[in-house]
């Protein structure tokens, strides 16, 4: 792929654009944001640490067994070797080199180099996806740009390179993230797609096909065994408990989407996909449509999460917006504007500052990393709390509570084998809105918990004041956010 | 080529002879010798009491609390021999024979899949499971290989009678067997004569062990109380997603491949798949239809791989991944079955709840899942249910009142239950606590939990907790 040295310049400098974008945020604060980051922290540490996996976490859920895909933790271990700093590069630098492929993806499909360009732009600034990937060490950094990788290679078979690209993306993608189930969505709707006749695709592709559906799915159940043999094809569920499936499940609505995604990417973007399938019978257009369709499917079948979905929903549509970019540029030049091609690409420019920029700046202004108290409760907690004794917090505080205060924690967001959640949620419940003293003193027991820890996140979310129980009670001692259990 | 050198054969029976023998040993090292699966305790307990009584069972007094017999006495008879040792060495010896069976049945259809077709289909979790517990279906199984090796050979009058006499194991099987031979000797000329003899000795075995039914009439229900949804089929014919007679995901995907392979015409192929849908469908009504199934599945994935190793590939390294790949699917399928065979139910605190409640008082009733029903009977108690619906006394309304029992909040609604059955203990163990309360105490586990004066927990391991109902009288 040949690049005019102009084109390259601009991309770079989106690429620089985005990536800076990111780092701004990213070292605006000291802390990461969200206890999802805590959580893999641990275990890039552990294996640094130990030179091993973790297979049982003795600090989750007071010990259980752990089922992951690991390639991403070990990848993060070899090179950041445990710095704090290269944690909070290396994600960014992944999530933006996003631009690079979107921007082949888009020439694609629609052969325009800066319409191209407008796509890749568009990419770095999706508002939920920025939301979602910011200042977070996720598996998703690593996993999203192998997909598209793997997607771009995927129309490139008859290459060699891209062909290795591809068999090697085959088996690194599920042993980074389970979101390996997209590609073999999308292959299926492609194949239904191209049942009309409109095309047919090579020997080859279909070859290289079968082969990675098949070495996803062996992968994928070598990774989750245990899980399958304990769940079943319920597996699906992740064993997360219904209100919390209920939250991160939730249907797809234009407003979330609009917000979500953006205008500029939803409008430009499905406006692309029906001129694409419409007029162009190009196999990359049929290829990214597929793409996009079966993201739609797993998120109608809840089996992404709507968070995920959307982010990888905003990606696709990006792609697509560039064939709109395209078309509407070959219709100018047909027009008597076909001299104020300048002024079209200063508009677009504002229109992308208007739209994506400005809303994604905004946005992440008010975006807050886990606030400094917090993270100084947690460690103070630590003092109170032996290492056989658990430390109870609201749901998104158990990896905090593990990670910062290296103390066994009574919940947190890793369902998948753990020791009934459902239950456990609904006693987090209990602790926080109960005034049944006799009760909590037999759930203190029962679950050997020593502190209580009562955030303000907890008081907004359980809408509560006071623990009623803890009031004129010797067994409980309050050290600031936090009561000692001490009877 | 693929196996195929005499050699081959012999590696192959050690390796079958090894991995059914492994099932076994792995059952004994971690489960006190007990079989996994609940088929197994029905067939023991029908052989025990034919060796008690020398007399077949008229009924089943421990089921629903008492129901008529209804079943073939084939195979329980064969284990009352020797209620020790055939229940031990049957099952292998049936396994081998068949596996050297399918071996030279597959020489005569297909040559050049032989060793591949053998290799897959011992390695497959459904034939471990056919040749390492106590079912009918690997007499079924056995004899049919038989029958069909000696059509081969021509000896059809044979042939005939060991397909008919398969009706003593399994009458469903026989009728399956003698749907497809009628439709066989619609085709084949010089056969009508032969599947008359099989129609009418059919309908015999029919009298012979099923008379009864006449006077009982039609039965409440034949499918029972399981729900048709395409997550229970799933989990019922995938080994890797936990079913324990399943077959592997990887030797279904690489059957389809085979049936792409073996037809150059649309609409045969289209008949293939239509019938391979069909049937693994109907499985999960029919489970038995998965032992059949293995064998064929076994066949047309063989020659899925052969035909992949020597059709035309675009591209030489996406060949040899796939087929790598298919090969380490089918290996990780039988790793991983072996690896759970000792935490299949029941498991040694299973077991142990079982033998507390076998020293308890005979004849008690005692109330749990209907998947737990055969355990409870062989543990020498009355279940509630069991998984034997065809012909249970009242089994829709027992179905409904153990509904309103595990999902009950009111003590006064669960009492009335449990006096109405006059139900003694109740069996609660973790994959029940998994099924009805996702592990929290609500409904009737918290009932039983927080209800000393009405329920006394009388056994509790990791596994198993058994209450003893308290009536009124003796508080």
């Amino acid at each position: 792929m040949k690049l005019q040295i102009k084109s390259w310049h601009l991309l770079l400098l989106i690429f620089f654009i985005t990536f800076a974008f990111r780092l701004y945020f990213t070292f605006g604060t000291e802390h990461f944001s969200s206890g999802e980051a805590y959580f893999n922290l641990r275990y890039v540490n552990h294996l640094l640490e130990n030179k091993s996996l973790m297979f049982y976490d003795d600090l989750s859920y007071g010990g259980r067994l752990l089922i992951y895909p690991p390639l991403f933790y070990v990848f993060m271990s070899l090179f950041s070797l445990g710095s704090v700093v290269m944690l909070k590069i290396l994600p960014e630098l992944f999530l933006s080199s996003i631009v690079f492929i979107i921007y082949f993806m888009a020439k694609d499909v629609n052969g325009n180099e800066y319409a191209s360009l407008f796509a890749a732009l568009l990419s770095g600034f999706i508002p939920i996806f920025l939301k979602d990937t910011l200042n977070v060490i996720s598996p998703y950094s690593l996993a999203l740009p192998i997909l598209l990788l793997m997607l771009y290679s995927s129309l490139r078979l008859e290459n060699k390179f891209y062909m290795w690209a591809f068999i090697l993306s085959s088996f690194l993608l599920p042993l980074v993230h389970p979101i390996a189930i997209v590609f073999v969505i999308t292959i299926l709707v492609y194949f239904l797609l191209l049942s009309g006749g409109a095309l047919v695709p090579t020997k080859l592709k279909k070859e290289a096909f079968l082969f990675s559906i098949l070495a996803i799915l062996l992968i994928s159940f070598i990774i989750y065994k245990k899980a399958f043999f304990e769940y079943g094809i319920n597996i699906i569920g992740q064993n997360i408990p219904l209100n919390v499936l209920a939250d991160q499940y939730q249907p797809l609505s234009v407003s979330g989407l609009l917000i979500g995604v953006g205008i500029l990417p939803l409008v430009l973007g499905c406006v692309g996909i029906y001129l694409g399938i419409i007029n162009q019978k190009k196999k990359p257009v049929y290829f990214y449509s597929a793409f996009t369709l079966g993201v739609l499917i797993l998120l109608s079948l809840r089996m992404i999460t709507i968070s995920v979905g959307m982010m990888i929903l905003g990606i696709a549509l990006c792609i697509f917006s560039a064939l709109t970019m395209g078309s509407l540029i070959e219709y100018i030049k047909k027009t008597r504007f076909a001299n104020l091609n300048y002024f079209i690409a200063f508009l677009l420019l504002v229109s992308f500052v208007a739209f994506s920029f400005i809303p994604s700046y905004t946005f992440l202004s008010n975006f807050t990393s886990i606030n400094e108290e917090k993270i100084n409760d947690i460690k103070k907690m630590a003092a109170f709390v032996d290492n056989n004794e658990v430390i109870l917090g609201n749901l998104e505080e158990g990896h905090l509570i593990s990670a910062i205060a290296n103390r066994k924690n009574f919940i947190d967001t890793n369902f998948l084998l753990a020791p009934n959640p459902v239950k456990r949620l609904k006693d987090v419940e209990v602790f926080y809105t109960t005034f049944s003293e006799a009760k909590i003193l037999e759930l203190l027991k029962k679950y050997n918990i020593k502190v209580i820890y009562f955030s303000e996140d907890t008081k907004q979310f359980y809408f509560v004041r006071h623990l009623k129980y803890t009031k004129d009670n010797k067994c409980f001692r309050q050290e600031g956010n936090f009561y000692v259990v001490e009877c | 080529m693929l196996l195929n050198a005499k050699k081959y054969f012999y590696l192959l029976l050690i390796l079958c002879i090894v991995l059914l023998s492994l099932s076994q040993y792995l059952r004994f090292r971690n489960n006190d010798g007990f079989f996994y699966g609940e088929e197994s305790y029905y067939n023991l307990k029908i052989a025990e009491f034919i060796k008690e009584n020398k007399a077949f069972p008229a009924e089943d007094s421990m089921s629903y609390g008492g129901r008529p017999y209804v079943g073939e006495y084939g195979y329980p008879l064969l284990l009352s021999l020797n209620i020790k040792i055939i229940p031990r060495i049957l099952p292998i010896l049936l396994g081998v024979f068949s596996f050297i069976l399918f071996y030279f049945i597959i020489t005569k259809i297909k040559f050049e899949i032989r060793g591949l077709a053998s290799l897959i289909l011992i390695i497959s979790p459904t034939f471990i499971y056919l040749f390492s517990t106590l079912t009918k279906y690997s007499v079924v199984v056995f004899l049919s290989l038989f029958a069909i090796l000696l059509h081969l050979n021509k000896k059809h009058k044979i042939a005939l009678f060991l397909f008919i006499i398969t009706g003593f194991f399994s009458f469903i099987s026989s009728t399956l067997i003698l749907i497809i031979y009628s439709i066989y000797g619609i085709f084949k000329k010089g056969k009508k004569f032969n599947l008359l003899i099989f129609f009418l000795s059919w309908i015999i075995i029919f009298f012979v062990q099923f008379f009864k039914v006449f006077k009982i009439g039609v039965p409440e229900t034949i499918f029972g109380i399981i729900q048709f949804n395409i997550n229970n089929i799933i989990n019922i014919i995938f080994s890797d997603f936990g079913s324990i007679f399943g077959f592997s995901l990887f030797l279904f995907l690489m059957a389809i491949i085979g049936i792409y392979y073996i037809n150059d015409n649309l609409l045969k192929t289209f008949i293939y798949y239509s019938v391979l849908i069909i049937f693994t469908v109907l499985t999960i009504y029919f489970n038995a239809l998965i032992f059949l199934l293995v064998f064929l599945l076994a066949f047309f994935a063989s020659y899925g791989i052969y035909s992949l190793f020597f059709v035309d590939w675009k591209s030489e390294i996406f060949k040899h991944l796939t087929i790598v790949i298919l090969c380490c699917g089918l290996l990780f399928s039988i790793v991983a079955y072996m690896d759970g065979i000792s935490k299949f139910t029941p498991t040694k605190d299973f077991a142990d709840g079982l033998k507390f409640l076998k020293g308890q008082k005979i004849n008690t009733v005692v109330f749990s899942d209907y998947s737990r029903g055969i355990y409870l009977n062989y543990a020498d108690k009355k279940n509630f249910m069991d998984s034997n619906f065809l012909y249970a006394p009242g089994v829709s309304s027992r179905a409904l009142d153990a509904e309103r029992l595990f999902r009950t909040n009111n003590l006064n609604v669960a009492l009335a239950i449990i006096n109405k059955y006059n139900i003694e203990y109740i069996w609660i163990d973790k994959e029940i606590l998994n099924k009805f309360w996702a592990n929290e105490d609500r409904e009737l586990l918290f009932l039983l939990r927080y209800s000393p004066q009405n329920f006394n927990k009388v056994f509790s391991n990791g596994d198993v907790e058994i209450y003893q109902y308290i009536p009124l009288n003796r508080r």
